[in-house]
């Protein structure tokens, strides 16, 4: 998950600034608190995991104020195609303190738990981005083909219904907080889609050479409804002349209905059951841009 | 619609321009090709029904467009232009929009305007809506909370219904189809804009988005045939109307949000507007043949319009000027 083989050019050390911003940071954790040194750069897989997971996390989590899970480095840099993810299996909120995060055109910050992001300098190519997107949900399951009827034991049954698709999930959210932003910070934020709901199965043939109806098809399942965006606070102490941010609502959709099982054969065809209906929407993400120099100055 | 009087502004109205700001909003008028003489000196607030209104129709606006209405009409003529230079200037010292009230810049043309003001203020309560694209470039400008600036593209109407057809006669037995419902008209895109403000204080949150499609019209019913008798044959039933298609829902545009300098605390909130597709109409239903000993024929029922296409979301852009 991590190598202390970089995949791009070494980073310039922290400037002054950069460092006393990160060392009052740090003098806040509990006594004995460290700043992971080495620049945090991705591995084989592309990928730079911070996780109240010990065993996926690239740092150990360290107990912050409120108890909340944080992790503290000078830097950390992602090349194109690379991602640094931030994670916690129960959903739980943390913080991750950088002196500098910087990001090439392709870089991803993907984050999965509500967080607090913060970095004295956030030099962000543009192309890449600051991810806070819900997963989405899973697809309904089909339904069961009917059984087909017999001469000796007809008609065939009904299809079963189709699972309904799972909700997406919703946004993690988070505050970010970013010293001096130079280049492009670009924030997606949103839902996850909801799940398609299953096809209904299909009706049993009737069975009978001069029998009756097929089985009626199954219903399709319901699609889940999507995931809410969640709230995306973007907090700058400085915008760096030619500077953007680019905050993107994404909508998490609600998942499409299940399709209709068809109905069984027959001396006519078995009636299709009804189709799933589509979930709803969720609601767009709220982002609140503010400026807040104060702690930059501190 | 505008009290362009300074002895009637209101005691809220903002402050005077400091000699900087003055000389910002001239700069930047005759920058974007205005004429700095034109600049209104006097406060802009809202009259009786709480608009201000900058146009580039002069006899709807509150700051007359004289040099720039001359040329919109010319160009107007003339067809294509680059947008930007297309667009209408319109300079003001100073604008106040109270609780209730609104800023409402259009343009009859749809062309782009363009504003320049030394101080602009927007009370809790108040909102300033851009009905055609355009360019704020504000010296000094405040917004409370729940101040917002409005661009929303506008609504699609509904398509008409389609008419019912005629039931068979006894000249003319068969049923007539249903007429086919019409389209939902699209949404109108968001109008875009940008905003240039040197100074930026307070809460400003830009709604933004593309107008909701129109509903497609409903078909027709088919008519019925004529009943037959022992010998006549029944009429055939007319067949139902297609329903109209939904209307697709607007795109977003695209907002470029400026500022040179911003108040510590101050908070930019970009709020999308979700714009829906229109309901596709409804396919009419079939007539009823007209029975007896040799009945017509069923008609068939019309088939639903197609669903219209969802818009793509507005694009935000905040950046810092020098």
């Amino acid at each position: 998950m991590t190598d202390s083989a970089p995949s791009i050019a070494p980073p310039a050390p922290l400037t002054d600034a950069e460092r006393a911003w990160l060392q009052a940071r740090v003098a806040a954790l509990p006594a004995g608190a460290e700043v992971h040194p080495a620049p945090l750069s991705a591995g084989v897989d592309g990928r730079i995991v911070l996780s109240t997971d010990a065993a996926a996390s690239a740092l150990a989590p360290l107990a912050g104020e409120g108890g909340v899970a944080t992790f503290v480095a000078e830097q950390a840099h992602l090349g194109a195609g690379e991602a640094l993810v931030v994670a916690s299996p129960g959903r739980e909120p943390v913080r991750v303190v950088l002196g500098r995060l910087r990001a090439e055109d392709g870089g991803r910050v993907v984050v999965e738990t509500p967080v607090e992001l913060s970095a004295a300098t956030a030099a962000l190519a543009p192309g890449s981005v600051v991810e806070l997107i819900g997963r989405p949900g899973r697809g309904g399951n089909p339904g069961a083909a009917g059984s087909h009827g017999t001469p000796r034991r007809p008609p065939g049954s009904p299809g079963g219904s189709g699972g309904p698709g799972g909700r997406g999930e919703d946004g993690p959210g988070g505050i970010l907080w970013f010293g001096d932003i130079r280049d492009t910070l670009t924030v997606i934020a949103g839902g996850g889609s909801g799940g398609d709901g299953g096809h209904g199965g299909p009706g049993g043939d009737d069975g009978m050479e001069s029998g009756s109806r097929g089985a009626a098809g199954g219903s399709g399942g319901n699609g889940g409804d999507g995931g809410q965006g969640g709230t995306v606070v973007i907090s700058f102490g400085r915008l760096a002349a030619g500077a953007a941010i680019h905050p993107r609502a994404q909508l998490g959709a609600g998942g499409r209905g299940g399709e209709p099982g068809p109905g069984g054969r027959g001396s006519e065809r078995g009636f299709p059951g009804s189709p799933g209906r589509p979930g709803s929407s969720g609601e767009l993400a709220a982002f609140s841009i503010r400026h807040d120099p104060r702690e930059w100055a501190s | 619609m505008t009290n362009p009087d300074p002895a009637a502004a209101p005691a809220a109205a903002p402050a005077p321009l400091s000699d900087a700001e003055r000389d910002w909003v001239h700069a930047r008028v005759a920058a974007l090709g205005g004429d700095a003489g034109q600049v209104h000196a006097a406060p802009l607030s809202a009259g009786p029904d709480g608009r201000i209104v900058l146009s580039t129709d002069a006899a709807a606006s509150a700051v007359a467009p004289r040099a720039a209405e001359a040329r919109l009409s010319t160009r107007a003529f003339e067809g294509a232009a680059a947008k930007g230079a297309d667009a209408a200037v319109l300079g003001v010292h100073a604008i106040r929009v109270g609780e209730g009230e609104s800023l409402v810049v259009q343009c009859p043309r749809g062309s782009p305007v363009r504003v320049v003001a030394g101080a602009l203020e927007v009370a809790a309560g108040g909102h300033v809506a851009l009905e055609t694209h355009a360019e704020l470039h504000v010296a000094r400008a405040s917004f409370a909370e729940d101040a917002p600036i409005v661009l929303v593209g506008a609504d699609g109407g509904p398509g008409g219904n389609g008419g019912d057809g005629s039931d068979g006669t006894w000249g003319s037995p068969d049923g007539g189809n249903g007429g086919d419902g019409k389209p939902g008209d699209p949404g109108q895109p968001g109008p875009g804009g940008s905003f240039f403000f040197d100074h930026l204080s307070g809460t400003l949150t830009v709604v933004a988005g593309g107008g909701s499609g129109g509903s497609g019209g409903n078909g027709g019913r088919g008519g019925n045939g004529r009943e037959g008798g022992r010998t006549s044959e029944g009429g055939n039933a007319g067949s139902g109307g297609a329903g109209g298609a939904a209307g697709s829902a607007g795109d977003g545009g695209t907002i470029v949000i400026s500022f040179r300098t911003i108040d510590p605390d101050a908070t930019i909130q970009p709020v999308v507007r979700v714009p829906r597709p229109g309901t596709a109409g409804r396919g009419g239903g079939a007539g009823h043949p007209g029975g007896g000993l040799y009945p017509g024929k069923p008609g068939r029922p019309g088939a639903d319009g197609a669903p219209g296409a969802e818009g793509q979301p507005p694009a935000f852009k905040i950046r810092v000027v020098t």
